[in-house]
């Protein structure tokens, strides 16, 4: 007995022994994740690919519902302007009084702009370190012509709205970089040329149907020439609109299509006319307008919104529609084609985006494309860039009939006739430019941006503007106060570097 | 307690020790049998199943009904009787006769064993800071997870129960809250620490995968002998990186020597809320939405164009001359039944001894839809298999089953419109649709494509909300056609190996492991669109035929864990006694889960199944957490004399968490105790019985507020883009993204923790009086918050960072009373607790969190963060005099008298702060004159800042009474029930105290007028409502008889039988103006319980 316990006994300790030589091995706590890291992606092309449509895939955050017609980020690009507006009580992008820097919508837009850019920052910096991983022709030009020109788009939304916003270009990989200051002046949109200017020496000029939708050398053009008009608003700079021109000059192939619709409808998107769009779809399992894009690949938010326009039902939860100012409404001429392809005149009802709108399977959001950049804007700014830049007034109104010539030849010939190519008076022209932008590009979330840059380089005054507001007593609009939205306060608590902008 | 044992029992030294549990020490010898009879000193009466043990001895019995013994021992020999609540007594044999024994109710409890992490000792030896409850008062808690016992029962323990809601978590948190990561203590169940995957997240998908119900809640408090709440480091320290929130060590019952024995406890009750919201009935809510809108309508909007034909008096379908729904009360289950029954057989030899147990345990909710049931059973076997080699083995098997179908809350179902009913006797499911619609055949359906579009679509305008604009879920159809619900099996338990060559040195090794699997089964009916507020397509995803979709989920958590102990007792010089313990760990754990879903044909419930039918069927597997841990410990105690005390422990632990480099870090500590009362200089008195000083110092980790693998930068594959519309394609191909949202922190190192303890033990007045007085000062550094990067970075997941210094101080008291006045002993006791937390350090000095936890330096955690208000105008002049000084940016209002321009009956608030004056500020302390986010202030802490607990109780002849009361102090909370209800803004329904609200008529003070979309911001986030959310409650009110022995014998069968009745949370003492100050959800419930104890 005593034996088998002194055995048992050795046994046992070794058995115990061998435990601890085991719990030894430090290597067991080199865990790691079940998941691809970045040690182990960028690897072949088809990472970059995806890591490069993961850039495009933020755009779905800055246009759908997001959970409720309140919340949706696609307000501040529709509403400031004069050409839309609605009844909605306390609709701050319809009033301003009560536009704060707590505000949710502004705060989101931001930080999913930021988003983009610095996935946009990651590939580039991944497409510079890479050697040899890609073998298709031309295919790494492609993808860092996309991720500048997306960066550019974002810092191009980024000076409009919030023109002091911190200037990112470098990959964050010490906390010593998370509090960069603000700029100033035109310091983003310098960015966003900057970015532009190369990605059109990248970019192709067109894809193949596969890859329909993504960016092509004429979008970077033309963003790169609207970045250079805007700047030259804002600076006052006649150089920025010689090489706006020169810009636009290298679009090439893009029309106008006959009928303006096509560029509001869901089975007329990246037409001969669209530069640059916005891929609404919807996901394959369900268009979850509740959750975004980046939830998962079969759920998760792929739409954009349209029921602010179509005045949805189930979308719009009880909240008033956006509809068209009686401004927009009278800028037309009665016979002017684009009238009820913009609105229904009797109601100000919007049709553009509505009228030939395809909802998800969500039955509220929609996948309708939205045209950030289309070819009668790129026209409309070269008649600006000519006019400004000293050019030939007659160069600068022919422009202008371009864009009237197809709106007239959709209706029965009159209306609107062109403008006579005769007129020299430049503030007349100007005049001419900035209601033609507001008949043609009503509705399209550019006015605001364009009367902006318009006040900052003194050619229209928005001082005390009610913008033909439907809710004029509740107007606040004050001046340079909202000129600025304000920094969204997610960035001014966290960031002791960042000014907020004036008035807030 | 380590006993040394004389040099003639060396022979027959110790073979055999419980060393978690008793520590009573057994020697062998067999002489003549000696017979005697126990009897409690204040009934006279004999006590039954009194444990007898010859000193020394492997030989034990315990006692009969009457308390009679036998017992074989020499007249050299010593018996040691011990039973639970008595002093233990040593009576020398002596000679042959019987030997009566008067045992006296325990009144010190200096002698009682405490189990402390790898071991046991006397309380009177302890030196660090523990709080321990034990089983008697673990029994009279009715919830089915063990935690809530602790609350009020334990100094510096806070407990705040999840509400009625019977899968509800408690929240623990021991000596204020260290961090604002994770905070919730360490538990280790016999020996085995647990892990539960997705601990502490509530939110986002592993808080939802982690499921809603209590995994605690799966070990039956009736198999808990004790639970011990190590509090500060010297203490805690054993348990080194995983205890910087405190351990609290779960004991559950062994067999005990002696012939079997069986009890039986059970128990049933009812339920029920006491309160709901008073809300607005059909009449006044009309009369306040059209008050509402009338103050501010959108332009050229009529309020019925607004708000459509339910809120239109013309119309046909006008809903104001409804009647008046309850939404509260219809979904209140009345009288929700509470069952707990348990049967538990030990008993054991000489050599083995073992314990079973059986449990059964049901619990409705207080709402409908919703209970949870719990079959446990538990095994248990120490065996010493020869002299040096014993063995045990502890399994216990649960099976959980949960459902969770209520859909919603009480402040859900107050805020509903009342005029919209729940039951329809003419909709063929007998419940009252909310949406209407009809479909159409979709021509573009092609189920052989992945995105299949669906069979049908609506048909154009459809569907439509039948009750307006604010119609809400039927929820009482959803409970029909929607069911969800939770399986959990569980098996848990551990086992050792011990030699002990030596006597003093044993060498055990432990295997403990932990398996659980949580199924989530989750079915939801096509037809649910109708009862839907926000109608999806039914038809979406599937080929037109289903009639529903079943999901389930499988999260299944795996736990083992090894070590390795050494641990060497000795006394050697007489006085001088030393304890030492070495050991080795390791522990893996892995939380993984996998996830289908799919069309189910059918409704029948039985024909419920997911069957491969594609694209329409989807899933998902993974693991999401894994951990590896490897620890050494050792710790060194001497004692002198019960005079003086010396503890030292050094934890070295290495988590697979961190990147290289930091994954070891070292956790030392220290305590000293001394008992003054035992120098011969200090007079021996009556009321000074005894007085021990102690103090501790050292340090914890907190391995699990690190996030998985934050060193490295992942990638995630679920953006996506969509491409190749055009030329009739709308939708395009959907191409999956790549994005990296992380911030790779390669520098993080574990949150840590310095604590010291001082503390003094007395026993007083003749052994009647027991107190204890800590003070404690923790300071938690290196916190490691996982912070949300500024915007300007783009990183979208929050980030690990090692930002700040948070100091929790405070102190405890305990107190104890024991007495006997004539036939009655009377027992008192309480604790008290407070809390001083302030944050001392952030990264930068920059505040996080937003206003309902405002994290800020100088500040406790969590403070509440708002506005202030001024006032309400009741004129014009006042509004002018106000306006002459200040404007309200944050309405929109400028210097000038632009902006929103107030009306009397609107809120206005104060100008606390004002704007920065230069870069360097955040805010100025100067106020501006302008209303802006610069002037929220701090309006409440939400940790309390004491709680307490204190129980009576009394017995006599039988008859037992206790009542305990509990409560929290010195802390607020925003009452964000009351914000919504109080709001007026929309449409939702409102609290009768609106009807309290501004009018020329009826100038309040408190409550503005109503206006839609409150332009003048009144519900901003403000101290109108915060309120104090202290509490005072009597938790527990017992009264129970124990049948006479006397009567008993005669049935020869039953041992003791005890049958009492309770009345938990019988009233509760707040200002809290909403349900319950702990949660308005779920709120807590009164309950009236009935039960019987009975062994055999």
């Amino acid at each position: 007995m005593k034996k088998f316990i002194v055995r048992l006994s050795i046994i046992l300790t070794s058995v115990v022994a061998g435990f601890i030589i085991h719990a030894c091995n430090k290597e067991k706590l080199n865990l790691l994740p079940h998941g691809p890291t970045e040690q182990s992606y960028f690897l072949e092309e088809d990472d970059f690919n995806r890591a490069t449509l993961g850039i495009y895939s933020k755009l779905s955050d800055f246009f759908w519902w997001n959970g409720g017609p309140g919340s949706s980020p696609i307000t501040p690009f529709l509403l400031p302007g004069d050409d839309i507006t609605t009844n909605q009580s306390n609709e701050e992008f319809d009033l301003f009084g009560s536009l704060q820097p707590s505000n949710g919508r502004l705060s989101y837009l931001y930080s999913r702009h930021y988003q983009l850019i610095n996935r946009a920052i990651l590939v580039l910096e991944k497409i510079e370190r890479e050697k040899g991983i890609y073998t298709t022709p031309d295919l790494k030009n492609w993808h860092k012509g996309e991720a500048l020109f997306l960066r550019g788009y974002a810092y191009y939304n980024l000076w409009n709205f919030f023109g002091t916003a911190p200037l990112v270009t470098e990959r964050v990989i010490s906390s010593s970089q998370f509090t960069p200051p603000g700029t100033t002046g035109t310091q983003l949109l310098d960015q966003a040329i900057k970015d532009f200017t190369e990605a059109a020496t990248l970019l192709p000029a067109s894809w193949n149907v596969a890859n329909r939708g993504r960016v092509t050398a004429n979008g970077a053009n033309g963003m790169l020439g609207k970045s250079l008009v805007f700047r030259a608003s804002a600076n006052k700079t006649a150089a920025d609109y010689t090489a706006a021109l020169a810009a636009f000059a290298k679009i090439t192939g893009a029309t106008l299509v006959a009928d303006i619709d096509d560029n509001f409808a869901w089975n007329t998107e990246n037409n001969a006319e669209s530069l640059f769009e916005f891929q609404a779809s919807q996901a394959f399992g369900f268009d979850n307008v509740w959750l975004d894009n980046d939830f998962d690949n079969a759920v998760g938010a792929l739409s954009i919104y349209w029921g602010f326009y179509s005045n949805n039902g189930n979308g719009q939860q009880g909240r008033s529609p956006y509809f068209a100012t009686t401004k927009l409404l009278q800028s037309y001429n009665a016979l002017d084609p684009r009238l009820e392809k913009t609105m229904n005149p009797a109601d100000r009802t919007i049709n553009k985006y509505a009228k030939r709108d395809k909802l998800s399977q969500s039955n509220l959001a929609s996948i309708n494309n939205y045209r950030i950049l289309r070819y009668a804007d790129v026209l409309l700014l070269q008649a600006e860039a000519t006019l400004q830049s000293n050019g030939s007034t007659a160069t600068a109104v022919g422009f202008i009939n371009q864009v009237r010539t197809r709106a007239r030849a959709m209706g029965a010939g009159a209306e609107p006739a062109n403008f006579s190519t005769a007129e020299t008076n430049r503030g007349t022209i100007m005049a001419w430019i900035m209601d033609e932008r507001l008949r043609e590009l009503a509705g399209e979330g550019q006015r605001w941006f364009d009367m902006r840059r318009w006040h900052l380089q003194g050619i229209i005054t928005l001082s005390n503007a009610s913008f033909s507001s439907n809710q004029a007593s509740g107007m606040a609009f004050q001046v340079p106060m909202h000129l600025y939205f304000p920094i969204p306060n997610s960035e001014i608590d966290v960031n002791p570097n960042v000014k907020q902008n004036q008035g807030y | 307690m380590y006993q040394n044992f004389p040099p003639t029992l060396k022979k027959l030294r110790v073979l055999f020790l419980l060393i978690f549990f008793s520590g009573i020490t057994i020697a062998i010898s067999a002489q003549t049998m000696v017979s005697g009879r126990i009897i409690d000193s204040a009934s006279g009466q004999g006590i039954a199943r009194v444990s007898v043990v010859v000193q020394g001895s492997k030989t034990g019995t315990v006692t009969d009904a009457n308390g009679n013994f036998s017992i074989s021992a020499s007249p050299t020999q010593v018996l040691l009787v011990s039973n639970l609540g008595y002093k233990t007594e040593r009576i020398p044999v002596r000679g042959t006769g019987p030997i009566n024994i008067v045992l006296a109710p325990q009144i010190s409890l200096l002698d009682d064993v405490v189990v402390i992490g790898y071991g046991t000792r006397q309380r009177k030896d302890v030196t660090g800071a523990i709080s321990t409850v034990g089983a008697k008062d673990i029994e009279k808690s009715t919830s089915m997870t063990p935690e809530l016992a602790l609350q009020g029962r334990a100094a510096g323990v806070f407990v705040s129960s999840g509400g009625g809601d019977p899968q509800a978590r408690p929240t623990v948190r021991i000596r204020g809250v260290n961090t604002f990561g994770f905070a919730e203590p360490l538990y280790v169940i016999d020996g085995v620490p647990m892990f539960e995957g997705g601990a502490g997240v509530t939110g986002g998908a592993i808080g939802d995968i982690r499921s809603p119900v209590n995994i605690f809640s799966m070990i039956n408090p009736n198999d808990i002998e004790s639970m011990t709440v190590l509090k500060d480091a010297s203490a805690a320290a054993i348990y080194g990186v995983r205890a910087s929130n405190g351990v609290i060590l779960i004991t559950t019952k062994k067999g005990k020597a002696g012939r079997p024995r069986v009890e039986l406890t059970s128990s049933y009750g009812v339920q029920n809320i006491t309160k709901t919201f008073e809300v607005l009935n059909t009449q006044q809510y009309f009369d306040l939405v059209r008050q509402a809108y009338a103050a501010n309508p959108d332009a050229n909007t009529s309020f019925d164009q607004r708000y459509g034909p339910r809120y239109t008096t013309s119309s046909p379908l006008y809903a104001g001359n409804n009647p008046t729904y309850d939404w509260q009360r219809e979904l209140l289950n009345k009288n929700a039944a509470m069952h707990d029954h348990s049967i538990r057989l030990s008993g054991g030899s000489d050599a083995t001894t073992y314990y079973l147990s059986a449990g059964f345990s049901k619990q409705e909710s207080p709402l409908k839809a919703n209970n949870m049931e719990r079959y446990s059973i538990a095994a248990n076997i120490d065996s010493r298999v020869s002299k040096v080699i014993s063995t045990g083995l502890t399994l216990r098997l649960v099976q959980e089953r949960a459902l969770v179908n209520t859909q919603g809350d009480l402040p859900t179902m107050a805020s509903s419109i009342p005029f919209q009913p729940f039951y329809d006797p003419n909709d063929p499911t007998g419940f009252a649709p909310v949406s209407r619609g009809s479909f159409v055949r979709n021509p573009s359906f092609d189920p052989s494509k992945i995105d299949a579009g669906p069979a049908f679509n609506f048909a154009p305008n459809d569907p439509t909300l039948l009750w307006g604009q604010n119609s809400r879920f039927n929820v009482f159809a959803l409970h029909a056609l929607n069911d969800n619900r939770f399986d959990l099996n569980r098996v848990l338990g551990s086992g050792y190996v011990q030699i002990e060559p030596i006597t003093g040195l044993r060498l055990r090794g432990t295997l403990g492991g932990d398996w659980y699997m949580n199924l989530r089964k989750s079915w939801s009916e096509n037809d649910n669109w109708r009862f839907s507020q926000t109608p999806g397509n039914p038809f979406a995803n599937q080929n037109g035929q289903a009639k529903g979709t079943l999901g389930e989920r499988r999260g299944t958590t795996y736990n083992l864990n090894k070590e390795v102990t050494l641990n060497y007792t000795k006394t050697f010089l007489t006085d001088h006694s030393i304890d030492v313990i070495l050991s080795a760990s390791d522990q893996f754990t892995r939380w993984d889960v996998s996830d289908i879903s799919g069309r189910v044909n059918f409704t029948d419930p039985q024909l419920r199944n997911i069957t491969n039918q594609p694209p329409f069927t989807q899933g998902f597997t993974g693991i999401l957490q894994e951990d590896q841990l490897i620890g050494y410990m050792g710790r060194v105690s001497y004692k002198f004399k019960d005079k003086y005390y010396l503890d030292g422990t050094l934890r070295y632990d290495g988590s697979s968490r961190l990147a290289p480099g930091q994954k070891w870090d070292y956790f030392p500590s220290f305590a000293a105790a001394w008992r003054i009362t035992g120098e011969s200089f200090f007079p021996k008195t009556k009321f000074i019985n005894d007085i021990k000083l102690r103090g501790g110092w050292g340090r914890l980790g907190n391995f699990q507020s690190a996030g998985f693998y934050k060193f490295l930068s992942g990638v995630v594959l679920s953006a996506d883009y969509p491409l190749g519309s055009g030329n009739g394609n709308g939708v395009g191909t959907q191409v999956q993204a790549a994005r990296l949202p992380d911030f790779a922190n390669t520098t993080l190192t574990w949150e840590k923790l310095k604590t010291i303890n001082v503390a003094m033990d007395a026993t007083l007045f003749n052994n009647h009086v027991t107190f204890t007085a800590e003070y404690y000062d923790k300071t938690t550094f290196d916190i490691i918050q996982s912070v949300a990067l500024p915007p300007n970075t783009g990183i979208q997941n929050n980030a690990d960072l090692n930002v700040a210094t948070v100091k929790n101080t405070g102190v405890e008291f305990q107190l104890g009373y024991n007495n006997k006045i004539g036939a009655v002993n009377f027992n008192l006791s309480g604790n008290f607790t407070t809390v001083k937390n302030r944050v001392v350090r952030l990264n930068g000095g920059t505040p996080l969190g937003g206003e309902g936890g405002r994290i800020e330096e100088g500040y406790p955690l969590f403070y509440l963060w708002g506005y202030k208000v001024g006032g309400i105008f009741q004129n014009q002049a006042e509004i002018d005099a106000w306006r002459s000084k200040y404007n309200d940016a944050s309405i929109g209002q400028n210097r000038t008298g632009g902006g929103y321009t107030y009306r009397p009956g609107d809120m206005y608030f104060q100008d606390v702060y004002g704007n920065p004056r230069d870069p360097k500020e955040r805010f100025s302390n100067t106020p501006d004159s302008i209303i802006n986010a610069n002037d929220r202030s701090y309006l409440g802490k939400s940790i309390a800042g004491y709680y307490y607990g204190f129980n009576l109780a009394a017995n006599t002849k039988g008859f037992d009474i206790s009542v305990f009361f509990q409560g929290v102090g010195d802390i607020q909370r925003y009452n964000e029930v009351r914000a919504g209800l109080e709001g007026m803004g929309g449409l939702a329904n409102q609290s009768t105290t609106v009807l309290d609200r501004w009018t020329p008529t009826n100038p309040s003070t408190t409550i503005p007028r109503a206006e839609y979309n409150g332009r003048f911001g009144a519900t901003r986030f403000s101290d109108r409502f915060v309120e104090n959310a202290g509490y005072i409650r009597l938790r527990n009110l017992q009264i129970g008889y124990t049948i006479p022995a006397s009567v008993l014998g005669k049935t020869g069968v039953i041992q003791s039988l005890r049958v009492y009745g309770s009345g938990l949370n019988l009233f509760t003492i707040t200002p809290w103006t909403g349900l319950d100050p702990e949660t308005d959800g779920v709120p807590i419930t009164r309950q009236f319980v009935f039960g019987i104890n009975a062994s055999f």
